[in-house]
C-alpha cells in the first residue's frame, strides 16, 4: 500500500467521492475527526456505507477511538460486520493490539466471517510505541502493516516540530521493525505546505517507509509517484 | 422500539439529511420529508419509503418523523433514521 | 409531429408559428438569403437641425424618435452579463410609456433581470427570446407560463441566423455602450462599465431598423480606439448615469476549479485529447468558462508546453487562462465573443491578435463559414446527456429553466472532437439519462462524455474508438454509467407535464429540436 487517505467517516460525501482519487487504501476515521456528540451517527453512517458503496477497488481501513476510550469496542463490534479490510489500533501497544483482535475474533464469530480475516495496522503514536514496535507487530498475527503518526509522537516526547532530521531515528525504528516483519510501513500525514509534501515523502522512503498516509485526496498523485 | 423523546441526526452538508424523529401520539409512523423540489420529485416517495422501513425494522410502532434532504443516498438516509431513532430511545 | 429525435409537438405553437422540425444537425445547409435592412439615412452636420442630432435627452426622446409602439421587438446584448442595468431601463421606461405586447430579444437574461417579470405578468412583456437565461426570476416566470407566448432559446449562433433570415426582426436595438462619442462610435473596452468585446448584438446593429447606443461614458468624437460599432450603424446616443453594476459584469478573475474531482475529470479529458492526437501544432481549442471545463485548458497547456505545441487560436467566451496562453505564445490568436474577466477586457482592449468575433462569425450555420468549423476542440458542460449522447442544458430534470443553448450546439456541431465534463452524481441526480428532459445539442454532435467515474466514447466515433482501445484511461460505455449512478441514486420517478408549451428551443439552423413545456 502506497497511498492510505484519511477520510471523515461522517461525512456523506466523501464517504461517496473517497475512492476517486486514486489511494491504494482509504482510512475511515472514526477518531479525530468526528466529535464527541456523533460518535454514534458516524459509526452508523460508515456501517451502511461500507454495505451500500463499491469500495472493492481500494483497501477499506477504519480508525476507530483509542482502546482506552468506550467508543473504541462500540466502534470495532458495529462496523466490524462490514467487513472492513484493517482497523488501525491507535496508541498502539502490545496489549492493545491484543485486545482489538480479541474484539475481531469475536465479530467474525458472530457474523460468520472467517476467522482472521480482518486486519490491523497499529498506529505508533508515542515514544514508548516506537521503542516497543516489534513487540506491537509480534501482538497479533493480524497486524498487516504499522503507522507513524509524528505529531502525537512529538508532542509526548515534548517537543515542538522543526524538520524530518528529528525524525530519523523514529522512522527508521519502525521502517526496518516492519521490514524484517514483512510487513507495509506507512509514513506519518503531512499537514505542511503543499510544495513540501514530496520532499517528505521521499525522506520516509529513504528510510525504508513503503507508503504514507495522505491527509487529504490531493496528496495522493504525489504519495504514489513517490512511493510508485 | 419505543420513542421517549424527541431527536436529530444528520448535518445540512451537501449529501446529507437531517432526520428528526418525535414520538407518535397514535400508532403507525408518519414521515414528512422536505427539500429540494428536483429532488423530491424524482425519488422523494422512494426516500420516504427508505425512512418509513428503517424505523419498522427497528421495531419502532409509533413515531413522526420529519426530514430535511439535502441530497442523500439511501445509506445516509437509513443511517441518520436509525441514529436519530436510536438518540429518541 | 416528431423530429428525428423523436420529441413531439405541434406543427403549429401558438405565439411562435410555423415548427420546421430538426432534421439532423449537418442536413441545413445550401444557399440562403439575407433580409434586408431599413435605414433611416443622415444629412451632414451642416444640414442637421438642432434637435435632430443623435444625442438624444432621455429614453422618451429616444422612444419619440424610434416611434415605440405596442408589438415591437427590442434588441439587447449581455456583454454586462449580471451587472446589466440597460434591460431593465428600458423595459421600466415602455411600462411606463404604456406600451404593451413587447418581445424582448435578449442575447443573455441574468438574475439582474429579476424586476422585468412584474412587465410580463402585466402585459408589456409578452415574449423573450434569448440565447442564454441563467437560474433566476425570468426564468421561473418562464417555467412557470406566466409569459404569454412561448420563450424562443436559440444557440450563439443561431439568433444571428434568424435576425439575418428574417425569421426575427429587431425593431430598436438598444446596445450598452461602455464608451460612446455623440455620433455612436461604440467602445467596449473603455469606461466605468467596461465589458470588452459586443460581440452579440453586431447583428442587431446590422438588420435592425433602429440602433440605440446607450452609454454612461460619452467621450468626444471620435471615442477611442478599438471602435467596436461604428457611427454608420447607429441612430441615436442615449446618456444615463449607469449601464451597469461592474461587480456584476466581469469577475476579477476566473479560476479554475480547485475541486480535485473536478480536477481529475479536467485532467482525464486532457490526457484523452492528447492519445487521441488531438494536442498537435495548429490545433483549436474553446471551454466553456466553468470551473472543470477552464481546468481542462489548464491541463491542455501544461500538455501544449510539454510537447513542445504551438496552437492556432483559442475561441469563444475568454478567460485570463486564454489571455496568458496567447501571451505565453502557445496561442496565435484568440477569437472572443464574450470578455469573463477584467484580464481578457484588457486584452481585447491592446493586443490586435485577441480578436472579436460577432455572433455570426462565432457560429451562424447559415453563413460562409462561421468559426466554429475551424474548431478542433470543444469542451462543454452539460446538465443531463442521455444514451445516445443527446445534450440538455436548458432544464433541469424536473422541468425547470436552468440555461439556454448559448455556443454549445454551434460548438459541438464545428468542433472535430467536442467533450462533456461532468461529475455523474449531482447531488441525488444522476446526470446519464434514459432520455434528456430537454434535447440542446443533438447526439451526433457530441463525441465524448468524460465524468469522474468514467469516460464514454459515442459510439459513432468508431475512429476514436480504435485509436483509444488500447489506452488505460478509464474508458465505458454510456449505459454502464447510468446504471452505475442509478444503483446509487434509485430509478427517477416521471416528471409530470402540462400540455403548455413555455419554450421553443430551436437548433442553430432554425428548427425546433425540442420544447419545454410547464410541469405540473
Amino acid at each position: 500500500m502506497k497511498s492510505l487517505m484519511i477520510v471523515n467517516a461522517n461525512n456523506p460525501k466523501i464517504l461517496l467521492d473517497a475512492v476517486l482519487y486514486g489511494a491504494d487504501g482509504i482510512m475511515f476515521d472514526l477518531a479525530d475527526s468526528v466529535p464527541d456528540t456523533e460518535q454514534d451517527a458516524a459509526r452508523l453512517l460508515l456501517a451502511e456505507a461500507l454495505a451500500f458503496l463499491d469500495y472493492s477497488a481500494v483497501e477499506v481501513v477504519v480508525r476507530p477511538n483509542c482502546p482506552c476510550q468506550k467508543d473504541f469496542e462500540l466502534d470495532i463490534l458495529t462496523v466490524g460486520p462490514s467487513k472492513p479490510c484493517d482497523f488501525v489500533v491507535p496508541m498502539a501497544t502490545p496489549e492493545f493490539v491484543a485486545q482489538a483482535a480479541a474484539l475481531l475474533d469475536r465479530v467474525e464469530a458472530e457474523n460468520d466471517l472467517p476467522a482472521g480475516g480482518i486486519r490491523l495496522i497499529p498506529s505508533i503514536d508515542s515514544a514508548v510505541g516506537v521503542e516497543n514496535v516489534a513487540a506491537v507487530i509480534a501482538a497479533s498475527p493480524r497486524v498487516r502493516a504499522v503507522m507513524f503518526n509524528a505529531k502525537e509522537f512529538l508532542a509526548d516526547l515534548g517537543a515542538a516540530a522543526v524538520g524530518a532530521e528529528q525524525l530519523v531515528y523514529a522512522r527508521s525504528k519502525i521502517a526496518v521493525a516492519c521490514h524484517v516483519a514483512g510487513i507495509d510501513s506507512l509514513d506519518t500525514p503531512y499537514t505542511g505546505k503543499p510544495d513540501g509534501l514530496a520532499a517528505d515523502a521521499g525522506a520516509a522512503k529513504a528510510l525504508g517507509f513503503t507508503g504514507k498516509v495522505a491527509s487529504d485526496g490531493k496528496q495522493v498523485k504525489t504519495i504514489n509517484a513517490v512511493f510508485a | 422500539m419505543k420513542l421517549v423523546r424527541e431527536a436529530t441526526a444528520g448535518t445540512t452538508d451537501a449529501g446529507d439529511i437531517v432526520v428528526t424523529v418525535l414520538p407518535g401520539d397514535k400508532p403507525g409512523i408518519t414521515v414528512d420529508l422536505k427539500g429540494k423540489s428536483v429532488v423530491l420529485k424524482q425519488f422523494g416517495e422512494q426516500m420516504k419509503a427508505v425512512i418509513q422501513k428503517t424505523a419498522e425494522d427497528l421495531g419502532v410502532e409509533s413515531a413522526i418523523i420529519k426530514a430535511q434532504d439535502n441530497a442523500a443516498l439511501d445509506y445516509t438516509i437509513r443511517a441518520r433514521t436509525r441514529c436519530a431513532i436510536e438518540r429518541a430511545n | 409531429m416528431k423530429n428525428v429525435l423523436g420529441r413531439e409537438f405541434p406543427e403549429y405553437i401558438e405565439g411562435y408559428g410555423q415548427v420546421k422540425p430538426f432534421i439532423g444537425a449537418f442536413s441545413s445547409y445550401g444557399e440562403r438569403k439575407t433580409v434586408g435592412a431599413r435605414r433611416q439615412s443622415v444629412k451632414p452636420a451642416s444640414q442637421t437641425p438642432p434637435g435632430e442630432a443623435k444625442l438624444c435627452q432621455s429614453i422618451e426622446e429616444v422612444f419619440d424618435r424610434v416611434g415605440a409602439r405596442d408589438g415591437m421587438t427590442f434588441g439587447f446584448h449581455h456583454h454586462l452579463r449580471n451587472g446589466d442595468y440597460v434591460l431593465n431601463l428600458v423595459m421600466k421606461a415602455a411600462a411606463e410609456r404604456g406600451l404593451k405586447d413587447l418581445h424582448v430579444a435578449a442575447t443573455g437574461i441574468f438574475g439582474c433581470h429579476g424586476p422585468i417579470v412584474e412587465y410580463i405578468k402585466s402585459g408589456v412583456i409578452t415574449q423573450i427570446s434569448c440565447s442564454y437565461i441563467s437560474p433566476g426570476p425570468v426564468a421561473k416566470a418562464i417555467t412557470t407560463g406566466l409569459l404569454q407566448k412561448p420563450a424562443i432559446f436559440r444557440s450563439h449562433g443561431g439568433r444571428p441566423r434568424a435576425i439575418e433570415s428574417g425569421d426575427m426582426h429587431i425593431d430598436v436595438a438598444f446596445a450598452a455602450s461602455p464608451t460612446c462619442d455623440p455620433y455612436g462610435n461604440v467602445n467596449g473596452t473603455h469606461g466605468k462599465s467596461a465589458c470588452g468585446v459586443l460581440s452579440y448584438i453586431f447583428p442587431d446593429t446590422e438588420y435592425a431598423d433602429y440602433v440605440v447606443a446607450v452609454t454612461d461614458n460619452l467621450v468626444e468624437y471620435p471615442a477611442p480606439p478599438p471602435i467596436q460599432i461604428t457611427q454608420e450603424k447607429v441612430d441615436f446616443v442615449l446618456v444615463v448615469d449607469s449601464i451597469g453594476d461592474p461587480a456584476g459584469i466581469a469577475s476579477g478573475t476566473t479560476r479554475v476549479t480547485t475541486d480535485p474531482i473536478g480536477l481529475r475529470i479536467a485532467e482525464s479529458a486532457a490526457a484523452l485529447l492528447d492519445e487521441a492526437g488531438y494536442i498537435k501544432n495548429g490545433m483549436s481549442l474553446q471551454t466553456g468558462a466553468g470551473g472543470a471545463s477552464l481546468a481542462v485548458a489548464a491541463f491542455v497547456r501544461e500538455r501544449m508546453l510539454a510537447n513542445g505545441v504551438v496552437g492556432a487560436f483559442g475561441a469563444g467566451g475568454i478567460t485570463s487562462y486564454f489571455v496568458q496562453m496567447l501571451k505565453e505564445g502557445l496561442l496565435r490568436a484568440l477569437f472572443d465573443v464574450q470578455c469573463f474577466d477584467l484580464d481578457s477586457v484588457k486584452s481585447a482592449g491592446e493586443n490586435p491578435a485577441h480578436m472579436l468575433m460577432s455572433g455570426s462569425l462565432y457560429g451562424n450555420p447559415h453563413s460562409r463559414g462561421a468559426v466554429v468549423n475551424n474548431l478542433d476542440i470543444m469542451i462543454l458542460g452539460a446538465t443531463e446527456v442521455d444514451l445516445d449522447f443527446n445534450v440538455n442544458v436548458v432544464t433541469g430534470s424536473d422541468g425547470t429553466i436552468m440555461g439556454a443553448s448559448g455556443g454549445h450546439n454551434d460548438c459541438s456541431a464545428g468542433s472535430k472532437i467536442a467533450i462533456v465534463v461532468s461529475n455523474l452524481l449531482k447531488g441525488r441526480l444522476c446526470m446519464v439519462r434514459d432520455r434528456v428532459t430537454t434535447i440542446t445539442s443533438p447526439g451526433e454532435t457530441i463525441d465524448v462524455l468524460v465524468t469522474d467515474r468514467g469516460i464514454a466514447i459515442n459510439p459513432l466515433r468508431k475512429d476514436l474508438l480504435e485509436k483509444l482501445k488500447d489506452s488505460d484511461l478509464p474508458l465505458t460505455d454510456i449505459k454502464t454509467l447510468k446504471e452505475f449512478g442509478e444503483n446509487l441514486t434509485g430509478k427517477p420517478d416521471t416528471i409530470e407535464f402540462t400540455d403548455k408549451i413555455v419554450a421553443v428551443v430551436e437548433y442553430r439552423d432554425g428548427t425546433v429540436i425540442d420544447v419545454v413545456r410547464q410541469p405540473k
